[in-house]
């Protein structure tokens, strides 16, 4: 299924209505059934249901590679994902915390456990996350998606959408696995609020500068804090704020050059 | 005797095949037009569901005493008194029903011990055999259907009529 929809609706603008054309986010709910047994249902966008399927167990802990995956696949339906792994006595848990996450969130590990703070020394600029926001921005066919992406230096290097910003980030680490692509020491982009599972996963993922368009909360200023790492929100073409972790922000030539200018 | 492994992918694959069936039919295709028999593909699903319900039931008891069968021939009055049973559920709660059985026996297959998969005693059917033996059987019961099934879908894809 597509990430988006095309649909015709009526637009009322300065006075006039008007038939448009425009795409809608899809969405729909999928189970992940690891073991023979429900672990969850993630209301989704159903697409790429392997990658969110492989991002959700990786963040969860419960798999640590594709080598823990013993088979997996997309029911003809769409509707969710069988995993049986490779340890046959693997039970799934069965306690479930709602969280915050529009997208359905969910978490069965403690927030800040077992999770080593990063020594990462990466550094980057105002501008560079200003630029890769945009990039990540330009991409979306349709308003209303969340697109969380990983990028290094001034390229975004793996970009997916997902209608939760949960989904979202576990989508890209989960296409990150397939793709064999590291996460360690490279920034973690996301269009959506940065809540405390978001900076859990993170962290997990070993990103050391996580990157978004819109708010951090007090919970996820505390572990990014806790976790050094460093967090950036409302990040615009010429503003951005830097709530922790602001020794890893360094000023570029343009923004010395826009300064003094 | 065969392995675990070979059991258990013979049930794994042999599943797919059977759903695949199911693909792209409409929901009156699925429960409207005598495929076997009398039954419709829906109640093909229903009749292969009560067996796996049956494999999981023997496979918790192989080698104990199994009080359900007492007096039970499976033949043909069981297999439609099966169907009868659940001919009042919507087609998607018997594609359920036999989704979540089939998990179940899959992860009994997992789980149990390996001097338990040696062990030998009586199918449903009369047979003595491992219950290794057992489980792969059961997987073969899908593919008894596959091609009823199969040939009905290409029927319906070159329209149905």
């Amino acid at each position: 299924m597509p990430v988006s929809q095309e649909i015709s609706f009526r637009r009322f603008e300065n006075g006039q209505w008007q038939s448009v054309i425009g795409y809608v986010v899809s969405e729909s709910l999928v189970r992940l059934h690891v073991n023979g047994r429900e672990l969850v249902s993630l209301m989704c966008t159903p697409h790429e249901l392997e990658a969110l399927a492989l991002g959700f167990l990786r963040s969860e802990g419960m798999i640590r590679g594709l080598n823990d995956i013993r088979m997996m696949k997309v029911c003809p339906s769409g509707t969710c994902v069988e995993i049986w792994l490779a340890d046959a006595n693997f039970e799934p848990p069965t306690r479930r915390i709602n969280t915050s996450g529009c997208g359905g969130g969910v978490t069965f590990t403690e927030l800040t456990a077992g999770i080593e703070p990063l020594t990462s020394d990466l550094q980057v600029t105002p501008h560079q996350l200003s630029r890769l926001l945009m990039a990540l921005q330009f991409g979306q066919r349709t308003r209303g998606i969340h697109t969380a992406a990983l990028a290094e230096g001034e390229t975004l290097l793996m970009v997916v959408e997902d209608v939760g910003r949960h989904n979202a980030i576990d989508k890209l680490w989960g296409r990150c696995l397939q793709e064999g692509l590291a996460t360690k020491d490279r920034i973690l982009l996301s269009t959506g609020r940065l809540s405390s599972e978001m900076l859990n996963k993170a962290a997990r993922m070993r990103a050391p500068v996580v990157v978004s368009r819109t708010s951090p909360t007090t919970l996820s200023l505390a572990l990014a804090a806790a976790w050094n790492i460093t967090l950036v929100g409302y990040v615009r073409r010429d503003s951005l704020n830097v709530y922790t972790g602001g020794e890893r922000v360094v000023e570029d030539e343009e923004a010395l050059t826009h300064a003094n200018s | 005797m065969r392995t675990r492994d070979e059991a258990w992918t013979a049930l794994d694959r042999n599943f797919k095949l059977f759903m695949d069936c199911l693909g792209q039919l409409t929901e009156e295709e699925l429960t409207s037009a005598q495929v076997v028999g009398k039954w419709t593909v829906k109640d093909v699903v229903a009749h292969v569901w009560s067996w796996v319900d049956e494999a999981v039931k023997v496979a918790k008891a192989w080698q104990a005493r199994r009080p359900w069968q007492e007096g039970v021939t499976y033949g043909d009055a069981w297999n439609e008194q099966q169907v009868i049973d659940r001919s009042g559920l919507a087609l998607i709660s018997v594609v359920d029903g036999l989704t979540g059985s089939h998990r179940r026996l899959v992860r009994m297959l997992d789980l149990v011990e390996d001097e338990r998969l040696a062990a030998i005693d009586k199918a449903p059917w009369g047979a003595e055999m491992p219950l290794v033996d057992f489980f792969y059987q059961m997987a073969g019961h899908y593919l008894d259907h596959v091609d009823d099934l199969k040939a009905y879908q290409k029927h319906c894809l070159e329209g149905c009529d």
